[in-house]
């Protein structure tokens, strides 16, 4: 197992103490810990850890706020903790979309396969929203280069394999792909009109 | 509104899965206000029929106001970038309105406006670019601010990243998804303070921009457990935040300001309107330096101005003409700071300007020399009068001063000066820390 580096937030110091020898005993680093919000995001932020674990019940601002932010910015997967998961707790965890909610007293046991759990579904989401975006992307060129091939069938009188192969031309003469190639086909195009 | 642009804010919104929309506004003093609808009820906004109570909001209060109707600007439209997805949020900017449909006067949204119409009828539009400085400091363990930019030495140890460049870079992602022409953005001279200056557009963007800039910054900088603050002099003995103004003046896509056959390379037009800020400097002063503690940036030593004069050289006047000419000939109004309404100061700046130019308003001759190394005799002789050294002083500037005032109209005129004699006073009866260090144990 590789060395996968943590931050550890809660304000009890025994606490992350306890946590802190159970993990290095599991293999895993403890890259940095603190016992507010305001400092869990800094340090979440300055050194990239793979994994966050954070209490709900936090000075300044709570630990679920700073694990909402943490997803939002995609920074890394989080594992809180809670003393119970009343008081709106457990609505709070889902609208941050941590990845497990530990009730305290937290085992070895319990906090070994949440943690594994939450870096291996992580990396499976991370996968998922890549392969999203690159899907986008595709369909929307996709989606300009017929309205540009269009355009050149209609304005120049070509057929669909030489507009497209006019337009490939340009994309590699140029250095640019047929995205850019195409919006300016359509830009151009609108400005005529 | 149109139908066609109706659709196409609905459209956006259902694009980009919003839920909810913040309907922003401003109230006299600059604070951005905003009522939240959810997604179901946009249309009807975007109808201008949302109510809501006025009388809670500064400037708003006369009790027979209380029912006013927001009327969004669908031009406006922005998805904020660091929402999920699955839920996003969205805001309009809106213009205040009365119940029986006209403006609502104590808008500052409308008051700039009307100033913008004012010049359309002169064939100008104005064109402004902002620079915005701030600083960021850190948050302490119980969440609030402090005055501290550095962090303890060791703490960071492991991975040396300064947390405000890092904040900043940020920043800047953020506003250029939102569609922001960012120009340049760096540390500036004090320790955690920080520029960054957007593409110039028209008064009305510009305006709009501003308050969306103050807002995002500040937030951006919350989710680095930093505190952004655009005060104007947070800490005594070192650079003050300015927020120069650039402006020019443009008739059919041409730049006024520019003539090439003139020795500075400028038109009638520029004269007359620096001739104008020039005459209106001290009034306007109360508008672009709104606070008490605008006032002690407005010192020498720190870049700030603090005399009214111009110079198409040197940094040390209240005008400067930045050496870019064409379509860039601008000129660059050095005092406002962020604490500025920026409807309520492009609005003032901008009538300044145009009454120089309706009235022919010649500047002085420019001052090239240092004005900090003349004599007080030397100023009286060149007839460079100071800026007002408190507020109090540019309030006093402000009410002999019909030009400006009427800029304003007289609702937001008396609120305005109503709100910072109050702010005024509270700050000259209060005993503060220096006098406690200086008198204390003398007397």
């Amino acid at each position: 197992m590789s060395e996968q580096r943590i931050v550890l937030i809660d304000a009890d110091t025994v606490w992350r103490k306890n946590i802190k020898s159970m993990l290095s005993k599991y293999g895993y680093w403890v890259v940095g810990e603190a016992g507010d919000g305001v400092t869990a995001l800094k340090l979440v932020r300055s050194r990239q850890p793979d994994l966050l674990i954070i209490d709900a019940n936090l000075p300044g601002m709570d630990g679920l706020q700073v694990a909402k932010i943490v997803h939002e910015d995609k920074l890394a997967p989080v594992v809180a903790t809670a003393t119970s998961s009343e008081h709106g707790v457990m609505e709070k965890a889902k609208e941050a979309r941590v990845y497990a909610l530990l009730i305290k007293p937290v085992s070895e046991t319990s906090l070994f396969p949440a943690i594994e759990l939450a870096l291996a579904n992580y990396q499976e989401v991370a996968a998922l929203e890549k392969q999203i975006k690159d899907l986008k992307e595709t369909l929307e060129t996709r989606k300009l280069v017929e309205r540009a091939k269009g355009i050149l069938m209609e304005t120049l009188g070509l057929s669909e394999a030489e507009a497209f192969k006019r337009m490939q031309r340009k994309s590699m003469n140029q250095r640019v792909s047929m995205r850019v190639v195409a919006e300016a086909v359509i830009m151009s195009y609108e400005l005529k009109k | 509104m149109n139908d066609s642009m109706k659709n196409e804010v609905l459209a956006k919104a259902k694009e980009a899965g919003v839920k909810f929309i913040r309907l922003q506004f401003t109230d006299i003093l600059g604070v951005l206000k905003n009522v939240a609808i959810t997604v179901e009820q946009l249309e009807k906004a975007l109808d201008g029929e949302l109510m809501f109570d006025g009388s809670s909001i500064f400037g708003f209060t006369r009790i027979e106001e209380s029912d006013m109707y927001l009327r969004p600007d669908p031009k406006t439209f922005t998805v904020f970038p660091w929402r999920p997805r699955d839920g996003a949020v969205a805001r309009l900017m809106c213009d205040v309105y009365n119940p029986d449909g006209t403006p609502f006067e104590g808008c500052p949204r409308n008051a700039l406006k009307k100033v913008i119409d004012e010049a359309a009828e002169l064939g100008y539009t104005m064109q402004v670019g902002p620079e915005l400085e701030f600083f960021l400091f850190h948050i302490d363990e119980s969440g609030y601010p402090t005055l501290k930019t550095h962090d303890r030495a060791g703490y960071f140890d492991l991975t040396p990243v300064d947390m405000g460049e890092d904040a900043r870079r940020n920043m800047v992602l953020t506003l250029e998804e939102m569609g922001f022409e960012i120009e340049a953005s760096h540390h500036e001279v004090a320790p955690g303070q920080h520029e960054i200056d957007f593409k110039y557009s028209d008064a009305l963007d510009i305006a709009d921009k501003i308050v969306t800039f103050k807002f995002v910054v500040r937030t951006i900088a919350q989710r680095h457990g930093l505190h952004a603050t655009f005060m104007p002099k947070p800490v005594f003995g070192i650079n003050g935040s300015g927020m120069h103004m650039n402006q020019s003046l443009f008739k059919n896509g041409e730049n006024v300001f520019f003539n090439p056959g003139d020795p500075m390379q400028l038109s009638r037009e520029a004269y007359h309107y620096i001739g104008g800020l020039i005459k209106h400097a001290r009034a306007l002063s109360a508008i672009t330096n709104p606070t008490v503690n605008s006032y002690k940036r407005l010192v020498p030593g720190y870049e700030a101005p603090v005399y009214v004069a111009w110079s198409g050289r040197n940094r040390s006047p209240l005008i400067r003409i930045p050496a870019k000419r064409g379509m860039s000939t601008r000129v660059e109004l050095r005092n406002p700071d962020p604490s500025c309404n920026p409807y309520l100061a492009i609005a003032a700046c901008l009538r300044a300007g145009l009454d120089g130019i309706k009235n022919g308003i010649e500047p002085p001759p420019p001052c090239d020399r240092n004005i900090y190394q003349m004599t007080v005799a030397e100023r009286k002789e060149l007839g460079i009068n100071n800026l007002p050294g408190s507020l109090m002083e540019a309030i006093e500037e402000l009410i002999a001063d019909e030009v400006i005032r009427d800029a304003l109209g007289p609702h937001i005129f008396d609120k305005y000066v109503e709100a910072k004699t109050i702010e005024w006073d509270r700050y000259r009866v209060r005993v503060h820390q220096w006098e406690i260090e200086e008198y204390l144990t003398k007397f």
